[in-house]
């Protein structure tokens, strides 16, 4: 197969655009591509400061080197979870990480859950009942928390994700399988900012397929974490990325005409009954947004948490925890 | 019996440690589908270099394939 452009060898033949590319030309065609779907979905603009959040695996990678080679001078945020999982999972993500921000001279902060709030990310799961079986939901709730603070405090316009297509098409399958339609409306490529205290999220590999994600990481050189988190054996969104891969495999483009119809229903008012933005206010605790009366999801964890800790403790207050909001 | 393993052993597909042999005459992607996996969730490094899918799988050929999927339930 020979690169439309030059007419090379391809190293990628990406289907659903009819479109093959060599190393060359599909180095050219990501940052080419991200640019467009910046300004088309009115992501942010060069003047705004933004915050990218990177787990060390392709896709927040990725974004980060593309962002960089597009000129933006964006940050990394590292969350270190604690997860371990007998491969060292958390130091070698952190490494690739830490690896990729030393090399550009790119500036990257990192929280470590454990030093922060008293517990890790498994241990929380142990102790609350959210995380029981399922420590995905607590780390989704804490990686969110965190994400959304450090933006705000550190005064960022913009978070930025590595979500790409398919991560997209998995959770819209997911939330239209169960008509989750709460879900369906705040699923899009930016996320405004909210008066409750919700920085602009944004989502710039939104329309790349995950396989084009991670060529660009292998062909640009990039040391990304390839293992996955050893939680995520048997996940729901890697059930549902396998099944439209064989609907890809059959109907080349399903995919992405899947998102982009969404899109535009969406774009068209079909979920707008749904919103629930409006039931937004502030968390008594800690003053981050959430649609709870009183706490929100992550002050009533860590509070649950501080409580488990105490019974077992015969009564004493772990210092660390009760800090559980960063203030 | 493993995937694969009544096809004539001529190229061999590695994926995290375990191997699939391939007959050779194929295309890659005929080649991952006999083995039963399915071409949209790998890339497909031969020498160091990243093939298409068309590619003829030649005999005694090594391919190494990374898997693309990733993610959780957060």
């Amino acid at each position: 197969m020979r690169c439309r452009k030059c007419g090379q060898k391809a190293v990628i033949n990406m289907r659903q655009h009819k479109l093959a590319l060599c190393c060359e030309h599909f180095l050219q065609w990501v940052p080419e591509q991200t640019e467009r779907f910046i300004q088309k979905y009115k992501m942010f603009a060069r003047d705004e400061r933004v915050l990218l959040a990177v787990s060390g695996g392709k896709d927040s990678l990725a974004l980060w080197d593309i962002l960089l080679r597009l000129g933006f001078a964006a940050d990394g945020l590292y969350i270190e979870l604690g997860i371990d999982g007998d491969m060292q999972y958390g130091q070698r993500s952190q490494a690739c990480a830490r690896k990729f921000a030393d090399a550009h001279g790119a500036h990257l902060i990192t929280v470590d859950v454990h030093r922060k709030y008293g517990a890790t990310i498994p241990e929380l799961a142990q102790l609350t009942r959210r995380g029981k079986d399922k420590p995905c939901s607590v780390c989704g709730v804490s990686k969110r928390y965190i994400m959304n603070y450090v933006a705000r405090e550190g005064g960022y316009a913009v978070l930025l994700t590595g979500h790409n297509l398919d991560d997209e098409a998995a959770v819209l399958f997911q939330n239209t399988l169960h008509w989750q339609t709460g879900y369906l409306a705040r699923q899009a490529p930016v996320l405004p900012a909210t008066d409750a205290g919700f920085v602009r999220k944004v989502k710039p590999l939104c329309r790349f397929y995950e396989r084009e994600t991670a060529a660009y990481a292998l062909l640009r050189g990039i040391d990304y974490l390839y293992a996955e988190c050893p939680f995520s054996v048997g996940a729901n969104t890697i059930y549902y990325k396998e099944l439209l891969g064989r609907l890809e495999a059959e109907r080349p483009g399903s995919k992405l005409q899947f998102y982009l119809s969404f899109l535009q229903a969406r774009e068209d008012g079909y979920f707008a009954g749904a919103k629930d933005d409006e039931g937004l206010r502030s968390c008594e605790r800690c003053g981050q947004p959430t649609t709870a009366p009183g706490s929100c999801a992550f002050c009533r964890m860590w509070a649950a948490v501080r409580e488990r800790k105490r019974e077992s403790r015969g009564g004493s207050e772990n210092p660390v925890v009760t800090q559980a909001c960063g203030r | 019996m493993e995937p694969g393993k009544d096809i004539a052993p001529n190229a061999v597909f590695e994926l995290r440690g375990k191997e699939y042999r391939v007959a050779a005459g194929q295309t890659v992607r005929a080649s991952l589908q006999a083995v039963d996996l399915n071409p949209e969730l790998y890339l497909c490094v031969l020498c160091g270099e990243l093939v298409t899918d068309d590619r003829i799988v030649e005999a005694g050929e090594s391919y190494r394939l990374v898997a693309v999927v990733s993610g959780g339930d957060n």
